[in-house]
């Protein structure tokens, strides 16, 4: 056992997922192995059928079967986005249901559809050898109900007076979680403080110069939307 | 006996449930926001045990550390980190200052105390 492993059992801390550092240190080099990189996502069940969705067309003809051909059609840099959000679905998931008791189940964003009514908008940036932000969108009464479980109360002035922090709080796990993930990978990154507002019009920033991946959740029937848009490593 | 604990977060809602958590074990709760903060809180109050978090304005929870186990009269206080920062470069500096646990966040507050009354138990 190595000395780092030893240390992450001393204080049972759950190690990185290995595609992520793999892929990382792959795609930081300059002359990337396509094939070292297909061998890593090919070991990685979920990291390879995410690929295969996102680099074949919409219309739900697959036309590309190979790992090979779908990280050429994607890119080295939609790969490692993809290989990122692993980890911070993860990070979602797991705080949710820490924090808050709250279960969610992932879902096909085209089945939750844009959300129309002012919802909340918890977002972090980071930057570094990897560059982006995430978002987090839920809607009033997701975010009521996190906020009475996490602050024991039902007194509805209370949880007015708490719901912005305690979203604000459930960002900054989440997003502090993904960034302990880039840094095990070697793409060592410093984070914003997350911010949380109430928008009713969210509309994406460019992406033009980056990666952007969006995953869809409920909570029983409550949505949420996870967007995490990285800078072009290409 | 009651313990006194000093929590280090700038986060509102963790001192909330920090407090939630321990206050029904005997233990009295004092709170400060960042590292600077927690440093002098440390010298006046000489608490029985520290939760740290890392990443704060002002002065980081990291640095923090360093600086009370660099005083004698603070050095031997017990530190928990409580923190989602979990890169292994943070917890590899923080166990080389000296710790005695590292709770990630996500936490439930079950594994909080359990760490809490370990520590305790030994001070």
């Amino acid at each position: 056992m190595s000395e780092l492993e030893d240390l992450l059992k001393k204080y049972a801390v759950e190690p990185s997922p290995q595609s992520v550092a793999r892929l990382g240190q792959l795609v930081m080099k300059r002359d990337a192995d396509v094939e070292e990189i297909v061998k890593v996502i090919s070991s990685d069940i979920g990291l390879k059928v995410r690929l295969m969705r996102a680099a074949n067309p919409t219309d739900g003809n697959l036309k590309i079967e190979s790992v090979h051909e779908a990280v050429v059609r994607a890119g080295v840099g939609c790969v490692l986005v993809l290989a990122m959000s692993e980890p911070l679905i993860k990070a979602l998931i797991k705080t949710f249901i820490t924090m808050a008791a709250t279960k969610l189940d992932p879902v096909n964003h085209a089945s939750i559809g844009p959300l129309v009514n002012p919802h909340f908008l918890g977002s972090a940036k980071f930057w570094g050898k990897a560059s982006g932000v995430v978002y987090i969108r839920l809607e009033d009464p997701l975010a009521r109900r996190l906020a009475a479980h996490i602050l024991g109360t039902t007194a509805p002035e209370e949880i007015d007076a708490g719901v912005q922090d305690v979203l604000g709080e459930l960002v900054n796990m989440v997003v502090g979680s993904f960034k302990s993930n880039l840094c095990d990978a070697g793409l060592s990154c410093k984070l914003s403080l997350p911010t949380v507002s109430l928008v009713s019009d969210f509309k994406l920033p460019d992406v033009s110069r980056g990666r952007h991946q969006m995953f869809a959740f409920r909570a029983a029937h409550d949505p949420v939307l996870l967007n995490i848009i990285v800078d072009s490593t290409e | 006996m009651a313990f006194k604990i000093l929590t280090v977060d700038d986060g509102k809602v963790v001192r909330i449930m920090v407090g939630r958590a321990l206050k029904p074990f005997n233990c009295e709760i004092v709170e400060a926001v960042n590292g600077a903060e927690g440093l002098a809180a440390a010298a006046r109050e000489k608490p029985d045990l520290i939760l740290l978090d890392v990443t704060m304005p002002i002065m980081d929870g990291l640095e923090m550390l360093g600086r009370l186990r660099a005083d004698p009269n603070l050095k031997s206080i017990p530190v928990i980190m409580l923190t989602a920062e979990s890169a292994q470069e943070n917890i590899a500096h923080a166990d080389s200052l000296g710790i005695s646990g590292y709770v990630p966040k996500p936490f439930k507050e079950s594994q909080l105390v359990d760490k809490v009354k370990a520590v305790l138990a030994l001070v």
